[in-house]
């Protein structure tokens, strides 16, 4: 695996997500998977599906969106950031937070213009103060008072695997690769199909495309 | 069809009662130092300056999740407003105290008299960073690109405006109540009148924006926080005063109260309204009944069909 180059330059690694809305079917196995990898806390979801019903009857349809930090080229979140705690990895694009520099003052949480941002008020578990074994072990993972957000499972991803949504999902909606590599199954897909990326007329470049 | 998904609008949840204190302390405290210079004041306003700008911080430290670090918060200044407005804060403490200290028995053995070259430059630092701290909030929120109600430039003249007010407001709650600084100032009036043309533009153009901007325009003027805006910013902070300055020029406490209350609610109703452009985030012109569906034309005749066996079956 490549790391050396600038983030989200042209020269580096550009790690990027594709969501194929025509596969994907809503079955929140990527929202699962993520709180599994990372025992985000109670209420807290790094990613999820949007679900909406559209259409009349008998025309009616579900339609089903996952939704997640984009990593942007171009982040909102960063430079409001007046610790550095909020940050574009040096060798490739993700954009993570250092917790034990965060101040909690909410900037970045405003400033993201996909609310995939979340500052957890305490770290309390999904059953009350006592912590079930594997919250004593995944809580250690985040602070209570700072921001966490979707790290594209940066530990994953430097032991050579794929994103853990990306893992879980049954009908390979979710691609996972590096958009500089012209090779790369994503960039071939991003070719192929006609995509967007999300709210991209805000200057943020994001690095999540769906193929529609 | 992306239509429905683009039209989900979410009000920001972070910020509410502690920030718009912030941002009212800040602005008014800073402010107050400018004004106390512009017009000469007593000294005591100077004081009163630093100490709502103390008052200040304090409220964003407890607004923040981790306030044992908040000395982490000057490391970005090359990109963060919210550095660069906490380091001046720092630098207008350090100045402005030091400046105003030999006044206090206390520190007497300091030797710089109000004349002296060490006391001009310590002025002048103060002045421009309380310049700085009554530029920054409007700016910090303005640089938000997710939410279009902030993200333009009429508020930071419309928080500039109203700390100008608050600082006004402070000097004639101490000219009523302390018995010292002016009474009403000439330009006052003009200044609230401007302030009411300022708030009416911003909220037309946000209005004529569409989208989030407007969303944002009808909860504050009509759900949400409307009493707020309507009973407290637009008749207590702006109509009011403004009868009070050119009516009856001798209710200064009670003008000052005023315009201190509608310049609070004022920031505490920018904020709530801050509403997010949809985090839903479809491109115009995706359809998607189109997404590997059978057309609605396939589903027609199949329902056609169904329809002719049924009847044929009765």
């Amino acid at each position: 695996m490549r790391t050396t180059g600038k983030s989200g330059n042209g020269s580096g690694v550009r790690w990027g997500v594709t969501v194929d809305l025509k596969r994907c079917v809503g079955c929140q196995s990527c929202t699962l998977s993520c709180k599994a990898e990372n025992g985000t806390p109670p209420g807290v979801f790094w990613t999820w599906v949007v679900e909406k019903e559209e259409g009349t009857y008998p025309f009616a349809y579900t339609m089903y969106m996952p939704m997640r930090c984009n990593h942007c080229n171009d982040p909102a979140c960063v430079p409001v950031c007046p610790t550095g705690a909020s940050h574009q990895r040096e060798q490739d694009n993700l954009v993570l937070v250092d917790q034990e520099l965060c101040i909690g003052c909410h900037s970045c949480v405003v400033a993201c213009p996909y609310q995939v941002r979340y500052i957890p008020e305490s770290d309390r578990g999904y059953y009350g103060d006592k912590k079930t074994p594997y919250e004593e072990v995944k809580y250690k993972g985040w602070e209570a008072g700072t921001t966490q957000k979707c790290n594209l499972c940066a530990p994953r991803i430097d032991r050579g695997l794929k994103p853990a949504c990306v893992q879980a999902c049954p009908t390979r909606a979710l691609s996972f690769g590096d958009l500089n590599d012209p090779e790369s199954d994503i960039v071939k897909q991003i070719d192929q199909r006609k995509h967007f990326q999300p709210r991209v007329e805000l200057g943020t470049d994001p690095n999540v495309y769906y193929l529609t | 069809m992306a239509q429905r998904f683009n039209a989900q609008l979410r009000r920001q949840q972070e910020w509410g009662w502690l920030l718009s204190t912030w941002l009212f302390l800040s602005g008014t405290g800073s402010c107050l130092f400018l004004v106390y210079e512009v017009f000469g004041l007593p000294v005591v306003f100077a004081r009163l300056s630093l100490g709502i700008i103390i008052l200040g911080g304090i409220v964003l430290l407890l607004e923040l999740g981790a306030p044992g670090r908040a000395w982490r918060g000057v490391s970005k200044l090359s990109t963060s407003w919210l550095s660069r407005g906490a380091l001046s804060v720092s630098i207008f403490v350090a100045s402005s105290a030091l400046y105003l200290a030999p006044a206090f028995p206390a520190f007497s053995f300091l030797s710089w008299g109000e004349a002296s070259a060490v006391a001009k430059v310590l002025e002048w630092i103060a002045i421009l960073s309380a310049l700085m701290i009554t530029l920054y909030p409007g700016i910090f929120l303005s640089q938000n690109r997710s939410i279009p109600f902030w993200n333009t430039p009429w508020l930071v003249l419309a928080m500039v405006i109203n700390a100008w007010l608050g600082a006004n407001a402070v000097v004639l709650l101490g000219a009523g109540l302390l018995k010292e600084g002016s009474t009403v100032f000439g330009s006052l009036a003009w200044v609230m009148l401007a302030n009411i043309v300022v708030t009416g533009l911003y909220l037309w153009l946000m209005e004529r924006a569409g989208g989030a901007a407007r969303e944002s325009v009808r909860l504050l003027t009509r759900e949400e926080v409307s009493r707020a805006f309507w009973v407290g910013v637009v008749l207590v902070g702006m109509i009011v005063p403004l009868a009070l300055v050119v009516g009856m020029k001798s209710a200064t406490v009670l003008t000052g109260l005023c315009l201190l209350v509608g310049g609070f609610l004022f920031r505490y109703c920018v904020l709530k309204v801050g509403v997010y452009v949809p985090s839903t985030v479809v491109q115009e012109g995706v359809d998607f009944s189109k997404l590997n569906r059978t057309s609605n034309a396939l589903l027609e005749k199949e329902y056609a069909a169904m329809a002719a066996n049924v009847g044929r079956r009765a």
